[in-house]
């Protein structure tokens, strides 16, 4: 329960950071880590609660986006779903296989935040987001590494 | 076993596509009720101890990591500094060249504009579409359409969207964003354009047009969304072309600091509702 509890409340922080941080008038790339964070929680909690915390980022990325409204919900359901398949097939305690379905989830989610900006909103915006998920995927990438070796030393 | 397990697997999946179906018809069905308990949960952190202490962390953090842009800034404007007391002695001609500014600028009290001040509480976090939302609504007569500005009169964007007690606003950033503006010292007519890199560049500029780098831009009549008047944003840089029509590079008139406080002018609302 405890650790349920710290999770979201990590959640909380890290949406606050993002949202008046990182929040952005102009039109640039953004290091998105509240992704991040649900895909490194995505591997230690149940799918249940973790979709409760995609529903929370898709309302709240949904809001001030200003988006197509169900746009980021949709692609964070359907990302994490792939996920979740990716998981009956490989490991979800390996590392190269936590690698796999994070930059897979990471490709999904901006693949369809790409097609949706193409088909619903007409923009040409595909720069920015392309940029956005190298971003994003080389931030989860060295994370990854980074938890991977700190988690190697505490048990050597 | 491996049939009955089959079985299991198949109606765990038809559960959650169900159990889904159900929740975004009520997320989309609760859309505006959504949107606006979102953003006064969020609007009222905006203000406390807490996040204001966290803005002084990052401004700190900001300025330790651009602290070599910081020194090249400083060098330069002591460089300035130097050119300017040689523009002293020309200062006849800056002080004409300033009447016209005015002239262009004191548009509020020529036109007599009805400003409400409102402050800006939320911007788009992810960085694709220029939002920003505003602390004033439909309460205080603010309706979709309504131009933004700061108090330099420079143009932030236009309202989209207004609920009660909140607006959304799209920012002149906003994708496929296009600006009919003027120079003000040439008078040379172009179009504002976002490129995919979200650059913003002015472009249709005719080859013999005279735009020097600096010069400042102001929206023009051929809007209809726009009031004209409004400063847009200044000549960064020409990009280099052999077509018939010249492109140039824009910077805008303001930062993201700036963006704390604006104005609505609420006595213009343009009748196309498509806008950009």
């Amino acid at each position: 329960m405890l650790r349920f509890i710290k999770n979201s409340c990590l959640f909380f922080l890290i949406c606050l950071f993002q949202i008046y941080f990182e929040g952005s008038f102009f039109i640039r790339p953004v290091a998105d880590f509240l992704l991040i964070f649900l895909i490194f929680s995505f591997f230690d909690f149940p799918f249940f609660y973790l979709a409760l915390l995609l529903l929370a980022r898709g309302l709240v990325f949904d809001t001030l986006s200003g988006l197509t409204w169900g746009t980021n919900l949709f692609s964070l359901f359907f990302s994490f779903g792939i996920g979740f398949l990716l998981t009956l097939f490989l490991e979800r305690d390996n590392f190269l296989s936590k690698i796999i379905i994070g930059e897979s989830i990471i490709n999904i989610y901006f693949l369809i935040i790409f097609i949706s900006n193409l088909l619903i909103s007409h923009s040409n915006l595909w720069f920015i987001i392309l940029i956005d998920a190298l971003i994003n995927a080389s931030l989860y990438l060295i994370l990854q590494i980074f938890k991977h070796h700190a988690f190697q030393k505490k048990f050597s | 076993m491996k049939r009955h397990q089959t079985i299991q697997h198949l109606l765990f999946g038809v559960i959650i596509l169900i159990a889904l179906f159900f929740v975004f018809k009520i997320y989309f069905i609760f859309q505006s009720n959504l949107k606006v308990s979102t953003v006064s949960t969020f609007s009222t952190m905006n203000g406390n101890i807490f996040l204001n202490s966290f803005n002084r962390s990052a401004n700190w953090l900001f300025d330790l990591f651009h602290f070599n842009h910081l020194r090249y800034q400083a060098k330069n404007l002591e460089e300035e500094n130097v050119n300017l007391l040689f523009q002293l002695t020309q200062l006849k001609n800056l002080e004409e060249e300033n009447l016209v500014l005015k002239e262009a600028f004191n548009l509020k009290e020529e036109t007599g504009w009805h400003l409400l001040p409102a402050q800006v509480i939320l911007i788009d976090p992810t960085g694709l579409s220029g939002q920003f939302w505003i602390n004033q609504g439909q309460n205080s007569g603010l309706k979709s359409g309504m131009n933004v500005i700061l108090e330099n009169q420079v143009l932030v964007g236009i309202l989209k969207e207004c609920f009660k007690d909140y607006c959304r606003g799209e920012s002149i950033f906003a994708p496929q964003t296009k600006i009919g503006v003027e120079d003000i010292e040439s008078r040379v007519l172009a179009v504002l354009e976002k490129d995919n890199r979200g650059r913003y560049l002015l472009k249709l500029v005719p080859q013999e047009a005279k735009i020097e780098i600096g010069a400042l831009l102001v929206t023009s009549h051929e809007n209809t969304n726009f009031l004209p008047g409004l400063l847009v944003a200044k000549v960064k840089d020409i990009i280099p072309s052999s077509n018939v029509l010249k492109e140039y590079i824009l910077e805008p008139l303001f930062t993201k600091n700036q963006l704390s406080s604006v104005f609505v002018i609420t006595d213009f609302i343009p009748s196309n509702a498509a806008f950009y």
